[in-house]
């Protein structure tokens, strides 16, 4: 029979791919499965099992005519028929962990169990766990995680008494760029507008990002909220928002910890 | 006899049988080391020692360059050319292809045809490399049919000579040879897809038609 993986390849540096995703990349154009992916995906696999041939899915993020959700659901359902009507065993190469805000996934997991196909999820390391490193989480308060777009644009409000991490500040700026800036500002307003109403004007926040290729380097900068808006952000950059009144090392500005030397 | 239209160039593959296929024709005449060595090298070599002795300067730089390029690229044609035909998609037998057709243009003045450096034969090539043909099929856009018809002096017919394993799609039908035909792409027994018309409305059939030019082996070539 046969079968439908998908594979979190973490969300940088090959480096962060799990031995298990590694080893079924590996062995994956042997045993002809045929894979799919986005840039970072064909990016992880050129580095680490170049004879495998990664099917591009950018143009689901160009058409005119079709809105995310309903790509998502068309990507579930075309990657459902490859494996479980054209009998091909289908590899579905996602960044970061399939599990963290990936809609796509999602919607094959409900279809696979709906229809009672069996799917296979090969964890990866979350983008949760690399941005971390430039603040201090205690825990100690919990956390709460949602995407931008849910508090500027959704009408969802923080609790001001533990630290949020608001993840895709700038996601619908641009086509996917992950570095795109360009017009990030606009979605920064929203939000540093939404934030002011339950915090003060100079509550710190740092806003979390990478470098990119090749050493996908953490960055960050910490400034006060009304501040917010002064400077664009990277696609996915992240927001950390600590507590109004939490643990205070929550508050503070972590130095980089990647090993790589230097100050990012 | 029907004759093939010069474009796509260079094409893949050998003549069909009962067709003069224009474009295979052209490539494996005029894309060969004898060919470079031989008439190209000499008619170049002549233009440069008549642009020496203009002293125009700037033809002759160029035309130094296209001379000193006949020897490497005699060397390299022949097998990019044979690996180009069985299908093999290498960029670099694609460049040394393109490199000699330009310099085989500039010797014999022809003109680039379509997108890319690919020529343009005079009419007394064309002629003699579609002896036989007696209506020119178009194969899609600016694949040179009626420009070929018109200097032949041939009936262009609204037949269309699709190539083997393309599957021609449109909003009356997209949805529903979706699946089908998705099997077919991933098995290889169909090749490439096309559309007929302005491009596919409305979301499903966008996303029937991005899935089908993705799961398509030979897509990139054939666009």
């Amino acid at each position: 029979m046969s079968s439908l993986t998908v594979v979190g390849l973490g969300p940088a540096r090959p480096g962060h791919v799990t031995r298990e995703a590694e080893a079924l990349l590996r062995g994956a154009a042997e045993r002809g499965l045929r894979a799919y992916g986005l840039a970072h995906a064909r990016e992880m696999v050129a580095q680490l099992a170049p004879e495998l041939e990664v099917r591009a899915l950018d143009w689901l993020y160009t058409l005119p005519d079709v809105p995310r959700p309903l790509a998502y659901q068309g990507l579930a359902r075309l990657l459902m028929r490859r494996a479980f009507e054209d009998g091909v065993d289908v590899l579905y190469l996602v960044a970061g962990s399939p599990l963290y805000i990936n809609d796509a996934v999602l919607y094959l997991r409900r279809l696979c169990a709906e229809q009672g196909k069996p799917l296979r999820l090969v964890h990866g390391l979350s983008f949760v766990d690399l941005v971390l490193d430039r603040v201090y989480w205690t825990g100690h308060v919990g956390l709460q995680l949602y995407s931008a777009w849910n508090v500027a644009r959704d009408g969802l409000r923080l609790s001001p008494h533990a630290p949020a991490l608001l993840c895709q500040l700038g996601e619908f700026s641009a086509g996917g760029e992950a570095l795109d800036d360009q017009r990030s500002t606009g979605m920064l307003s929203e939000l540093r507008d939404r934030l002011l109403m339950d915090l003060p004007e100079d509550h710190p926040v740092i806003i979390l990002y990478s470098s990119g290729r090749p050493d996908y380097r953490s960055l960050a900068r910490s400034l006060p909220l009304h501040a917010l808006a002064d400077a664009p952000v990277p696609v996915y950059a992240n927001l950390w928002v600590p507590a109004k009144q939490g643990p205070p090392p929550e508050r503070e500005l972590a130095p980089p910890s990647d090993g790589l030397g230097g100050e990012a | 006899m029907k004759l093939l239209p010069l474009g796509p160039f260079p094409p893949r593959g050998s003549e069909p049988q009962g067709c003069v296929d224009l474009g295979v024709r052209l490539r494996d005449s005029l894309l060969t080391a004898a060919e470079l060595r031989g008439p190209t090298r000499g008619a170049l070599a002549a233009q440069l020692q008549a642009a020496v002795k203009g002293e125009r300067w700037a033809e002759a730089a160029v035309l130094l360059e296209a001379v000193l390029d006949t020897w490497p690229l005699s060397a390299l044609v022949d097998p990019a050319r044979k690996a180009w035909a069985r299908g093999a998609r290498d960029a670099t037998d694609l460049a040394v292809l393109a490199r000699a057709a330009s310099l085989i243009s500039l010797a014999r003045g022809w003109a680039p045809f379509g997108r890319g450096p690919w020529p343009t034969p005079d009419t007394e090539t064309l002629r003699r490399l579609s002896q036989g043909a007696s209506v020119a099929l178009r194969r899609g856009p600016g694949d040179g049919a009626a420009l070929v018809a018109e200097a032949l002096g041939l009936p262009l017919s609204d037949d269309e000579a699709l190539p083997e394993g393309l599957a021609v799609l449109s909003d009356a039908d997209v949805l529903e040879r979706r699946d089908a035909l998705a099997r077919a792409l991933v098995a290889g027994r169909v090749r490439a897809v096309a559309w007929r018309g302005e491009g596919p409305t409305g979301a499903e059939a966008q996303l029937a038609w991005g899935e089908l030019q993705m799961e398509a082996p030979d897509q990139e070539a054939f666009e």
